[in-house]
């Protein structure tokens, strides 16, 4: 299924809550949406590649409509999302082994065979339900990769309370009288160079940097 | 005139402003790396002055260019001639057969797995029409070990015989874990990645040689 996606972070001013954005555009060269249904998975990942689960609360709760999911920024660094979007189920359509549908209670299927034609998702032979549909696009470049879905894997390195903490340090020592000079300028120096990295780290989406340069910057200016 | 590419040179050094935040962020004792911080913290700030872009002449910007070329140690960094706009070569094989060169690095097809893990993964699967050859460019990589190569692949249109050669760099540090192949599956060409440890990325760019 070719869809061309499209999707972004927005950050709250009070620096606690992001939201993915769905920016695709569909139609057009892309499927309808009311051809689809969207879900989206998120986690909070170390460097080591652990994840912690993102609890996603959608701006509605129907996946034919969706376009945006808040989420907890308990800390800056690495975020992991999981996007998928899933045909229909066609009666007439033979489906791969691990190809996905829902029917028309949005509940989504994979399939178990190849050559699966004709037979009702009910049938457990031949359809499984998934009850996690986003976790489908862990599954991307992998030989379970189902295929006639959209999946994507969208990584970002997010550094708002970074960025907060190097203003607000700013903010608290330009007005110091008895400071340290040179010392306050040397921590704007470190501040800033790891910041610029971990922004770097962002553009270039080189997740495990980001997270390792985001965990320096806390535990030297953000935690301590 | 030599003329750099300024946005060639802000890539390069921004890559190395993120390997020295990464290097310098993962030392607790930060007085160990202090060189490393003023040659990171430097890099910045002299690609701060080129967000001032307008405002300077071609003489500064070609300063700082060039002090940035040599603090963020970008070895072989390309210096062309600016040659204004230049049209693809024809290339005249024989009688009036000729060949376009309009196969362009940008016109490649890009590929990547950010995540390939220990056994074989897919990097790319691409569906059999009407090519018969591809070309893949590629890097892989993690962490400090790094190589990048060409994957030349050929194949039967029913997919019966797939042939394919690798001709790759030398390896910054060791990427000996992870070799590259091609096979034929349910009418895809697919490269492959065989992985006997963790985390690596492969990525590059593909061109589909027609018949």
């Amino acid at each position: 299924m070719a869809l061309d996606v499209t999707l972004s972070v927005d950050i709250s001013s009070d620096r606690l809550t992001g939201t993915l954005n769905d920016d695709t555009t569909y139609g057009g060269s892309n499927p309808s949406r009311a051809a689809l249904r969207v879900f989206a998975d998120g986690y909070k990942m170390t460097a080591d590649n652990t994840a912690t689960t993102l609890t996603l609360t959608s701006n509605t709760s129907d996946p034919q409509t969706v376009t945006s999911w808040d989420f907890d920024i308990s800390e800056d660094g690495w975020f992991k999302f999981y996007y998928v979007a899933i045909p229909a189920y066609a009666g007439g359509t033979t489906y791969a082994i691990y190809d996905a549908v829902y029917d028309n209670d949005n509940t989504v299927y994979r399939s178990k065979q190849n050559g699966n034609v004709g037979n009702a998702l009910s049938n457990t032979t031949y359809w499984e339900v998934i009850t996690d549909p986003a976790a489908l696009a862990a599954n991307l470049t992998e030989t379970n990769e189902s295929l006639n879905i959209t999946s994507l894997i969208y990584q970002r390195v997010l550094t708002p309370n970074s960025e907060y903490a190097y203003s607000n340090m700013i903010g608290e020592n330009c007005s110091c009288s008895d400071c340290d000079e040179n010392e306050t300028i040397y921590d704007y120096q470190i501040f800033s160079f790891w910041l610029n990295g971990a922004l770097v780290a962002d553009e270039r989406t080189e997740v495990v940097k980001g997270e390792t340069i985001c965990r320096r910057i806390a535990s030297r200016f953000i935690d301590c | 005139m030599l003329q750099a590419t300024q946005s060639s040179v802000q890539y390069a050094s921004r890559t190395k402003l993120l390997d020295l935040a990464y290097s310098t962020a993962q030392k607790q004792n930060l007085k160990k790396v202090q060189a490393e911080i003023a040659q990171g913290s430097k890099i910045f700030y002299w690609l701060r002055a080129l967000d001032y872009d307008a405002y300077l002449t071609q003489e500064q910007r070609e300063k700082i260019w060039y002090c940035l070329i040599e603090l963020a140690d970008i070895n072989d960094f390309p210096i062309a001639p600016t040659l204004g706009t230049v049209n693809r070569p024809n290339i005249n094989v024989g009688g009036t057969t000729t060949i376009t060169n309009n196969n362009t690095y940008s016109d490649g097809t890009p590929f990547e797995n950010t995540d390939v893990d220990t056994g074989t993964e897919t990097v790319v699967s691409i569906p059999v029409t009407d090519d018969y050859g591809a070309i893949f460019h590629y890097t892989i990589r993690n962490g400090v070990n790094q190589r990048s190569g060409v994957v030349i692949a050929s194949w039967l249109s029913n997919g019966s015989s797939v042939v394919y050669s690798e001709d790759c760099t030398e390896d910054i540090g060791d990427t000996s874990d992870v070799t590259l192949s091609v096979d034929y599956n349910s009418g895809n060409i697919r490269l492959l990645a065989t992985a006997t440890s963790n985390n690596w990325t492969v990525e590059g760019k593909y061109y589909l040689i027609h018949s």
